[in-house]
């Protein structure tokens, strides 16, 4: 589905991304972790060319999203893309926000778009929040609007970066419950996070990244066994000491 | 252009002074000068009046800054033109009324940036204050106003700025500070309107940008130093 | 004192004729330059936008030009300035037909879309950037982020100072009185010199500014809470 070949980008002088090489099959969830720097963000930021990258080639359902005759914004309305920061359009109600793509982008009436968001509200729960403002419901809330923002497109890919980071504790467990469903539905999904226990329990292969490199890629059983990489074991007892 | 900065410069910086009644730039900044000390203690007053507990003290204030930012500047000066001989009881310099109808304007919206910077300031340091067994007094004019003040004053600054350009209203009033004095020589040259504005404007501009600039370069300094949120919406 | 109070005087007659015609005036003042400096405000904003160093220079500097020379010199500017560019046959025909009120229009509109800009930009800055990479990543072009995210939320971040601008003009309009338009505080002080009834005129001018002012006001909050940006 996705395939990353000899990946490498700079910042001015400092490299970030060093030769990545690796593939996300259709219908896998794809769980990147590693420490803070190391580049997981950047990649999947490639992805739907939020950062361009100085080398190499990156695929989606065989098409070199960097051609030149690629449309940028065809690509990116093809890809769910979640941040950390959910980044709702704090004008637009929660309904608003995840109609936005349809009408804009789809081109479709209101009355066309608002029943197919409110759908996928209902899917993420928030049917109830329908006309709230970004401003009047909580961080889990927001996430998981933000996913149904991203999902209204229908996209191939899912890419999320550290969707459960900017949440407190407590509704952490509401965002990963979606996640967990979205990927027993079968998409494709690219996510960062440090949530080892959801990465064990749903990830379908698991990337650490080092610097830049992508240095294990592996089936859950594989990283969080003995072992693995040192550099794996490391980066785990250290999660597990912050958690 | 020169020829005008040549023979009237000594006017438009100090108006017919020792011969006659200073004027010019220096009556400007004069009269700009003592507005702004005048009005700074009557500001800290409404300020206090303004965050402090509701009641009559506070209606009050509350009614006389909306009334003062519901009147153009103008009419006050009007106003004050004609009111304040007739309250003291002999007649007084134009310049004289000039000051009171700006200090009135100015201190409905200096209170408000002095306001703002009580507003501003985090609620427990007056908590703190009070447990400290500290009255309203003290804990004002020791804890809160030292604070307020030091975060506003580029704020304060600023506002000296708008003086400045309000003064320009002077002129409407004959008191002979630059705009008049330039009106004058404007009616004696008459050929030469753009260059004697032009310099009016291009004086003006150099004291009031010269004087942002500082209030940015304040706001950079203080804004690090800062206890606390400051928000003054726009006021000029 | 002995001062008889007489609004009767003032408020029949030919003094009531002047004091609508002045407020009309005032009005005409305040509506065309509230309109034109709305609309020249946006075009500098964008032309500000556009990364072109000259051209942002030249607005840069309009900007603080308006700024930071007093309104009052601007009307001067314009009244006594611009005249002695133009032809005299053209000078004549504007005198005619009282082209003192044009002057305040263009001299108070220049000088609030100066302003007016520099409350959209500063409402365009404080946006966090990455409101426009959520937009973009769903697939917007740059121009749709901006039509449909990054405006809609700039002139509500703009309003609360766009309407204090309002305010300030609407008062600044009364400065049209220095350059002999006959507008509500020229007309009322006309009308103090014929009538000597100075608490009078300048009462019933006052009271009509101050009620227009309230009236904006309360407009203007109305407005504020209804548009608000609320950003967590």
């Amino acid at each position: 589905m996705i395939e990353f070949q000899n990946v490498s980008k700079w910042f001015g002088a400092l490299q970030v991304l060093r030769d990545v090489n690796a593939t996300v099959a259709k219908g896998t969830t794809t769980v990147l972790c590693g420490p803070s720097g190391s580049g997981k963000s950047t990649l999947i930021r490639t992805v739907n060319r939020l950062e361009p990258i100085q080398q190499g080639k990156i695929t989606l359902a065989g098409l070199d999203i960097y051609a030149k005759d690629i449309d940028v914004n065809v690509l990116r309305s093809g890809i769910g893309f979640v941040f950390q920061q959910f980044n709702l359009f704090p004008h637009l109600s929660v309904v608003e926000n995840v109609m936005l793509p349809l009408l804009r982008i789809r081109k479709q009436s209101r009355a066309q778009a608002r029943p197919v968001a409110m759908q996928m509200l209902e899917r993420v729960g928030l049917a109830d929040k329908a006309h709230s403002l970004p401003a009047d419901i909580s961080g889990g809330q927001s996430q998981r609007v933000a996913i149904a923002r991203s999902l209204i497109l229908k996209p191939e890919v899912l890419v999320l970066d550290e969707p459960t980071s900017a949440l407190d504790p407590e509704m952490v467990g509401e965002v990963l419950k979606l996640l967990r469903e979205l990927s027993a539905d079968g998409i494709t999904m690219m996510c960062v996070t440090h949530e080892m226990g959801f990465a064990r329990e749903v990830a379908d292969r698991i990337w650490f990244l080092r610097n830049g490199t992508l240095t294990f890629d592996a089936e859950p059983t594989a990283f969080f066994s003995d072992d693995a990489h040192h550099d794996v074991r490391n980066f785990l007892s250290a999660v597990r000491k912050n958690h | 252009m020169l020829e005008i900065i040549q023979e009237y410069w000594l006017l438009l910086l100090i108006g017919e002074y020792p011969h006659g009644k200073l004027g010019g730039l220096a009556m400007t900044l004069i009269i700009s000068f003592v507005s702004l000390i005048v009005t700074f203690p009557c500001a800290v007053l409404i300020a206090l009046a303004r965050t402090g507990k509701p009641g009559i003290i506070q209606s009050i204030a509350n009614g006389f800054v909306h009334s003062v930012r519901a009147i153009p500047l103008l009419m006050l000066i009007f106003w004050a033109y004609f009111a304040v001989p007739m309250i003291i009881g002999f007649p007084i310099d134009a310049a004289f009324t000039l000051i009171v109808a700006i200090v009135i304007y100015q201190t409905a919206y200096l209170g408000e940036i002095i306001a703002a910077g009580i507003t501003g300031l985090p609620k427990g340091q007056r908590e703190a204050a009070a447990a400290l067994g500290l009255g309203y007094i003290p804990t004002m004019f020791r804890i809160i106003l030292p604070q307020a003040i030091f975060n506003v004053i580029p704020g304060i600054v600023n506002q000296l700025t708008t003086i400045i350009k309000e003064s320009s209203l002077g002129s409407i009033i004959a008191v002979s500070e630059l705009s008049y004095v330039m009106l004058q020589v404007n009616s004696n040259e008459v050929t030469k309107p753009l260059q004697i504005f032009g310099i009016l404007a291009a004086v003006y501009f150099v004291l009031c940008f010269a004087l942002s600039q500082a209030t940015n370069w304040l706001e950079r300094r203080i804004s690090s130093r800062r206890t606390g949120q400051v928000v003054v919406e726009a006021v000029a | 004192m002995g001062y008889q109070f007489d609004f009767g005087k003032v408020l029949q007659g030919e003094y009531l004729e002047l004091i609508l015609e002045g407020l009309q005036a005032t009005m005409v003042v305040f509506v065309f330059s509230w309109i034109i400096g709305l609309v020249l405000a946006v075009v500098l904003t964008v032309i500000r936008a556009i990364e072109f160093k000259p051209t942002q220079f030249l607005v840069a500097a309009f900007v603080e030009y308006h700024r930071n020379v007093p309104m009052l010199i601007q009307l001067f500017v314009w009244y006594f300035g611009f005249a002695v560019v133009l032809p005299d046959a053209v000078n004549d025909y504007l005198n005619d037909i009282g082209a003192e009120i044009g002057y305040a229009i263009v001299a108070l509109a220049l000088n609030k879309a100066a302003y007016m800009s520099e409350d959209f930009r500063s409402g365009l800055r404080s946006i966090h950037p990455a409101q426009m990479e959520a937009a973009r990543s769903i697939g917007l072009t740059y121009l749709g982020a901006m039509t449909w995210v990054i405006l809609p939320q700039a002139w509500r971040l703009a309003l609360p100072a766009l309407l204090g601008q309002t305010l300030i003009l609407f008062k600044g309009t009364s400065l049209a009185a220095a350059i002999g338009v006959a507008e509500l505080s020229y007309q009322a002080r006309y009308i103090e010199e014929q009538s000597f009834r100075i608490f009078e005129a300048y009462g019933i001018a006052t009271a009509i500014y101050m009620l227009i002012s309230f009236a904006i006001m309360w407009l203007s909050s109305i407005l504020s809470k209804r548009y608000e940006l609320r950003v967590k």
